[in-house]
């Protein structure tokens, strides 16, 4: 059993911690493996972590001295063991970049991917599943053929290149709109009070959201569109039509809800995806999350930075694709556990 | 006291502005393809009055409004790169040793105008006869922002860490003539010197640490220790008030700096924002967001120039920009070859695209920052022609008329690599398509840094060709680069030496009296510019964009952040 | 109104005059979506008839990517035709789609469904005329510098899309990176579809542990932070169109091993499947034979769409800087060029843009059309 299969399952106690239990130690061998792969691949690369300090001001010994201090004079397999050996006692080791610890590191930036992956999975999901149903029920009308060419418009489009049309609208002509462009907070955030720090950090996720989030919510609008029109298909539909039901509980209760089930998978699909989205946004926006770390990192050789954000991200994608599972089961009566 | 230094500071940074302006012509004439004279000339004008009116513009503003109420506001300072550490002795980066020395801490010594040393946190100080010992006299009243008074044992504290060679300080150089230290008591230090050009230098750039903090800790553990980026204390103009990584360094007026130094700054708060996004700190320039960028892109510096409500300065910076030719390998074993490839590039072209009016061609090592700069050493000429003679010379010859030059078979072509940044595909294009004029296939290649560093540094340099910047320091100290007898280190990617300069370059370290360094770096420029191994293409500014409302900002080659503390916002102007 | 014949008789057989030349039989009826496959037909004849000097003498010289563009030009033809002839192709529907459905409605979706693949169809035409010819369509050399007094010039009657920093007209630019993107997004797919179509079928087929094994490796990839593995690789390599082929093609099998997987394990409990495995038959063969040919239509509307987001991916990576460089243009690249000008001079961010959005949508559009043509249980 693995990622994208069908999850029969029934949620309930026992069945649901042997489950989860389960799932974990498949997960564990997964980590290793990205972990060492990643250490591997990291010191394929040629270079080292000295070589963004290229400056005929700094003399050689100093470097080597940088390189000593970093322990990069050992064999590749006694830092894999010191390496390993540190992750497992909590210590993830200090950024070469940024003189800081690693957790620092990442603590900063881990919430602010997730606000944004959050936000923008929002987005994709609300609007996606709002504008296929409404594509839906009002099939082959004005309405559809606008938004089918609408979404298809938006799907097809690098979100990159959303963003800095983005960027460009809201610096010249939508300038009115008063939307921060760059960064998650602007240069008085500290001074703001509590309501003031939220809403700044809300204006700021407004245009990154929308240039993530766009393209896959046309995506789920163009999926959703097809699930419901399968499901108003179905006899179900006609029976609560019949019946005499006005057709909103129809369309919402009945018919949405049973669209809903495969659309919840794609939800597993697009977790690692956001992930690895966010990273153009984030350097678009300069928004400051995991993608433009692990971007800066790697370009950078920083070694403990780069191996504990794969090993992160590893987690997150795992983490994803069981809550994507468990939410099917939810969703699905007609699942049971295996 | 304080307001009376105050105002003849600023009066004698008004007046050393204007008399800046008329420095070293802006471009050379190096382009065979100019304009009418008459249309240079203008824009030559033009730039002029333009300096002339923001000077006047500011001096205004320095009569109309008074001494007291510049004091107040949140002075936001925007650069393209983070400030990474406040530890100097793990610093590398220009932005974190500029803000060491000049925003959070106080350096011994300070740099004047012609990069002569002048007291700051040492009061005087005396060289002994015999020339070997210099006592400094420090001040008395300066504190760590602690609290705790700074005296000789710090001074004593940061030269050892310093010159220990566990200690990843960036440039040990700096103190190589100084060999030992002896504190005679709280406010009086003496080190035993050799003689030096520039010996001062050192210890006006580098930060003084708290010996009552760092004291104690392991040269090792100094790279992460939590002082450099969580809880810096530092005894300068501005405290350290909190750090957001990858964002803002948010520091406030420090109301018991020294009279004597200046008094409090005028800001009452400053902070200092990483955006690295051009267009983005454009923007946030133009909302008032932000209130200067210190190393705008030249390109949007035009555009935020016809702002009236902007001001965009520049200055010549200690940066330029070179190719670098690996002598090892053919065709540029023959010196005549480097010399036809220089004078095939249109650099003032380069110039133009890359930096606009904010650099110009360089014909040396030697920039316009520096005092030895001589204006009437000329840079090659671009002349197409007679580097295709001198090719022609040297025995390449397009025999089968394909557009390539060949010799006994073999194609002059070569590879030329650079880190992936706008600025080098630009010019790197440029150089392409001028050498494709003279009959040499040029293909630019992109590597990012990590790779393309082991490539040049390694023994076998792995390289044809390669474009690079860098900042160099007053002391000019190239013998890193240049050395005879040390072909296999790093950074002699050229591989190229002369016995001559590597006696120009030493004498250059130890001479004082500044006629003979004069004529010594005029012989450096001169063995250089004879053998090419570098061709030099440009020199750049620095430019400063800034909201008009913020005043006092006098920035030079001694670095943007030397006259931080006079830097001052209209009162309206303020957030 | 007029007859309006669809090309499947009655009896379920096309008209002979579609199997050679799609969509005539439907310009007789007089229909629009006819009229327009007809006219890309025509049109693609007539540009290579005239130019037929210049294509010959494009192919002598020429480099791959001319070779690839024609390679792409007879993909398309075949593509039109057998849109136009999925008469042929469907198998019995398991449920007929008209049951219950108004005349007008129906018609309305047949149309509108032909509609949009036609017109995607109509604009890879155009694309793939315009990569042939770009040489000859091209206004300027795309690799023309004008240092002096063209640069950064804003779209004009010279200039339709205006000229980048060093001076380079912007429509040549764009026109020769369509090569490069149509060039990287067909061969990285067919790497991708190839792969994934061989994992996926041996995974499906064989069960068991090679089964496990395999979909944890597929796991393990998507797991993978992506990030890391194209910079060491760009590093360790040199970065080239190859590379970025093989790159592209190695991180974009996931999905369609996944989908071969599905769709054999559905097919393997089938009677002629058993049936075979009673003859004796080895697995190879069954699965060559018997099992991959009714695999094979998910995963040529998966190639299709993954042409698409090929296109999308090679763009984001030459705007990182890790994909084609410069001064080879590339539309990614050239939106990295113009991303940091976007406010002085918004052009050359935006036209690559808006070539990316129609190439790929029109890659959608005929995605589309081939699921419905191809997939009967496909509800539209």
């Amino acid at each position: 059993m693995g990622i994208g299969d069908r999850v029969v399952a029934r949620p309930g106690g026992a069945t649901l911690i042997r489950y989860l239990g389960r799932r974990a130690l498949q997960a564990i061998p997964l980590l290793i493996g990205i972990v060492t792969l990643v250490f591997l691949i990291l010191h394929l690369a040629p270079g080292d972590p000295t070589a963004i300090w290229f400056n005929p001001n700094i003399p050689p010994e100093v470097l080597d001295r940088m390189r000593a201090n970093m322990g990069l004079d050992q064999p590749l397999y006694v830092q894999y063991v010191r390496w390993v050996k540190a992750f497992l006692s909590g210590d993830f080791g200090y950024s070469y970049t940024q003189f800081r610890p690693v957790r620092d590191v990442i603590g900063d930036a881990l919430p602010n991917t997730l606000l944004l992956s959050g936000t923008s999975l929002l987005v994709i999901f609300g609007v996606g599943c709002a504008v296929g149903s409404l594509q839906a029920v009002r099939q082959y009308g004005p309405t559809d053929s606008l938004l089918t060419f609408v979404t298809l418009f938006l799907y097809s489009m690098p979100g990159f290149w959303l963003g800095l049309m983005l960027i460009l609208a809201a610096s010249t002509s939508l300038s009115w709109l008063g939307l921060p462009v760059s960064g998650m907070t602007s240069v008085d955030h500290a001074m703001l009070g509590p309501f003031g720090k939220v809403a700044d950090v809300a204006k700021h996720l407004v245009l990154p959201t929308i240039a993530l989030g766009l393209a896959s919510a046309a995506g789920v609008a163009r999926y959703m569109r097809g699930e419901m029109l399968e499901v108003i298909r179905q006899d179900y539909i006609r029976t609560a039509r019949a019946k005499g039901l006005p057709e909103r509980t129809v369309i919402l209760r009945h018919a949405l809800r049973n669209a809903l089930i495969p659309v919840v998978s794609l939800l597993g699909l697009y977790l690692p995806l956001l992930f690895g989205g966010a990273l153009v946004i984030e350097v678009v926006f300069s928004w400051p999350g995991m993608g433009r770390l692990m971007y800066d990192g790697v370009l950078a050789r920083d070694y403990p930075l780069v191996m504990a954000a794969s090993f992160l991200f590893g987690v997150l994608v795992v983490l994803g694709n069981l809550i994507a599972d468990l939410l099917y089961a939810f969703v699905d009566p007609r699942i049971r556990y295996e | 006291m304080s307001r009376l230094f105050s105002l003849l500071s600023v009066t004698l940074s008004v007046l050393l502005l204007a008399a800046c302006d008329a420095g070293p012509p802006r471009r050379a004439e190096t382009r065979s393809d100019a304009g009418p004279v008459s249309a240079e000339e203008a824009e030559r004008i033009a730039a002029e009055a333009y300096v002339e009116a923001v000077v006047a513009a500011d001096s205004i503003a320095h009569d109309v409004i008074s001494e007291p109420s510049r004091y107040g506001g949140t002075i936001v300072v925007a650069g393209r790169n983070d400030v990474l550490t406040m530890n100097p002795l793990v610093a590398t980066d220009i932005e974190s040793v500029q803000h060491q020395a000049h925003v959070l801490f106080t350096t011994l010594v300070r740099s004047g105008p012609d990069f002569e040393p002048l007291p700051y946190l040492a009061r005087e100080w005396s060289i002994d006869p015999e020339g070997d010992r210099i006592t400094f006299h420090l001040r008395d009243d300066v504190y760590w922002h602690d609290g705790v008074p700074v005296t000789a044992r710090d001074v004593a504290f940061t030269w050892q860490r310093v010159v220990d060679p566990a200690v990843p300080f960036f440039n040990p150089a700096y103190f190589d003539a100084w060999e030992a230290v002896e504190i005679l008591d709280e406010h009086t230090v003496r080190f035993t010197v050799r003689p030096r050009s520039n010996l001062l230098y050192g210890w006006a750039v580098t930060a003084i640490l708290p010996e009552h903090i760092l004291g104690d800790v392991p040269p090792a553990e100094l790279a992460d220790h939590p002082f450099g980026t969580v809880s810096p204390v530092g005894s300068g103009p501005f405290r350290f008030v909190e750090r957001v990584p990858g964002d803002r360094w948010v520091f406030e007026a420090n109301p018991d700096f020294p009279v004597g130094l200046g008094g409090r700054p005028y800001a009452d708060r400053l902070v200092y924002r990483q955006i690295p996004d051009d267009a983005v700190a454009d923007a946030a320039l133009r909302t008032g967001e932000i209130d200067i960028i210190v190393d705008a892109n030249p390109a949007s510096a035009q555009r935020l120039s016809s702002d009236s409500t902007l001001v965009v300065t520049s200055f010549p910076a200690s940066e330029y920009a070179l190719i670098a030719w690996n002598t090892r390998r053919d065709p540029f074993t023959d010196p005549n070859v480097r010399r036809a490839l220089t004078l095939a590039m249109d650099r003032g072209s380069i110039v133009d695209v890359v930096r606009g009016p904010y650099g110009s061609v360089s014909a040396g090592p030697v920039g316009p920052w520096h005092w030895t700069y001589d204006p009437e050493w000329e840079p090659y000429p671009f002349a197409p022609d007679s580097a295709r003679a001198l090719l022609e010379q040297a025995g390449w010859i397009d025999a089968d008329e394909d557009g390539v030059r060949e010799k006994n078979g073999v194609p002059l072509g070569f590879e030329l690599y650079f880190t992936p940044r706008q600025a080098w595909m630009d010019v790197a294009t440029i150089v392409q398509a001028n050498l494709a004029d003279v009959g040499t296939d040029v293909e630019p290649r992109a590597r990012e840094q990590a790779s393309l560093v082991p490539m040049v540094t390694s023994p076998d340099r792995r390289f044809d060709a390669f474009l690079v910047s860098w900042a160099r320091d007053v002391p000019l100290d190239d013998r890193d680069l240049w050395a005879c007898d040390r072909v296999d280190d790093p950074m002699q990617f050229t591989g190229w030496c002369h016995p001559e300069l590597d006696a120009v370059l030493d004498s250059m370290q130890f001479v004082s009296d500044r006629e003979t360094l004069r004529r010594l770096t005029r012989r450096y420029e001169i063995l250089v510019a004879d053998a090419q191994p570098y061709t030099f293409l440009y020199n750049v500014e620095t430019v400063l964009a800034r909201r008009a409302g913020l005043r006092g900002v006098r920035a030079d080659a001694r670095g943007t952040w030397a006259s931080v503390t006079e830097w001052w916002l209209d009162p309206e102007a303020r957030r | 109104m007029s007859k309006r014949t669809v090309p499947e008789s009655h009896s379920g057989q096309p008209d002979p005059l579609d199997i050679v030349f799609p969509g005539i039989s439907a310009l007789f009826a007089g229909r629009l979506s006819g009229a327009l496959t007809l006219g890309s037909w025509l049109s693609l004849l007539a540009v290579a008839w005239f130019r037929r000097r210049r294509i010959l003498d494009l192919l002598a010289v020429s480099q791959w990517d001319g070779i690839l563009a024609l390679l792409s030009l007879v993909v398309l033809l075949a593509a039109i035709w057998v849109a136009g002839n999925r008469g042929r192709f469907r198998s019995t529907g398991l449920r007929d789609p008209r049951v219950g459905r108004s005349p007008m409605a129906l018609a309305g979706r047949r149309f509108r469904r032909h509609h949009q693949a036609v017109l995607g169809l109509a604009l890879l035409a155009a694309l793939t005329v315009v990569t042939l010819l770009t040489p000859v369509l091209a206004p300027f050399d795309p690799d023309t510098l004008n240092l002096a007094t063209g640069r950064l010039l804003a779209p004009s009657a010279a200039h339709w899309m205006g000229t980048d920093e060093l001076g380079r007209d912007l429509l040549s630019r764009v026109l020769y990176g369509a090569r490069i993107s149509l060039t990287i997004g067909f061969l990285a797919v067919l790497i991708a579809i190839t792969l994934g179509t061989a994992i996926g079928a041996v995974a499906g087929y064989a069960g068991g542990w090679t089964d496990t094994i395999l979909m944890r490796t597929v796991d393990l990839f998507l797991s993978f932070p992506r990030i890391v593995l194209l910079i060491t690789v760009v590093a360790v390599f040199e970065p080239s169109i190859a590379l970025i082929v093989v790159v592209l093609g190695l991180t974009g099998w996931m999905g369609v091993s996944r989908l071969v997987r599905g769709q054999v394990l559905s097919v393997r409990e089938r009677e002629y499947v058993q049936a075979a495995h009673a003859l004796g038959y080895g697995p190879g063969r069954v699965l060559r034979r018997h099992i991959l040919p009714n695999v094979l239509t998910p995963v040529i509307v998966a190639a299709t769409l993954g042409i698409g987001n090929a296109i999308l991916a090679e763009a984001a990576l030459s705007y990182l800087g890790l994909g084609v460089q410069p001064p080879t243009a590339s539309w990614g690249n050239i939106i990295q060029s113009g991303g940091d000008r976007i406010i002085d001079a918004w052009w050359i961010a935006t036209f690559p843009g808006l070539a990316i959005v129609l190439t790929v949508m029109s890659f959608n559009l005929v995605g589309d059309g081939l699921r419905d043509a191809l997939d009967p249980r496909h509800v539209e």
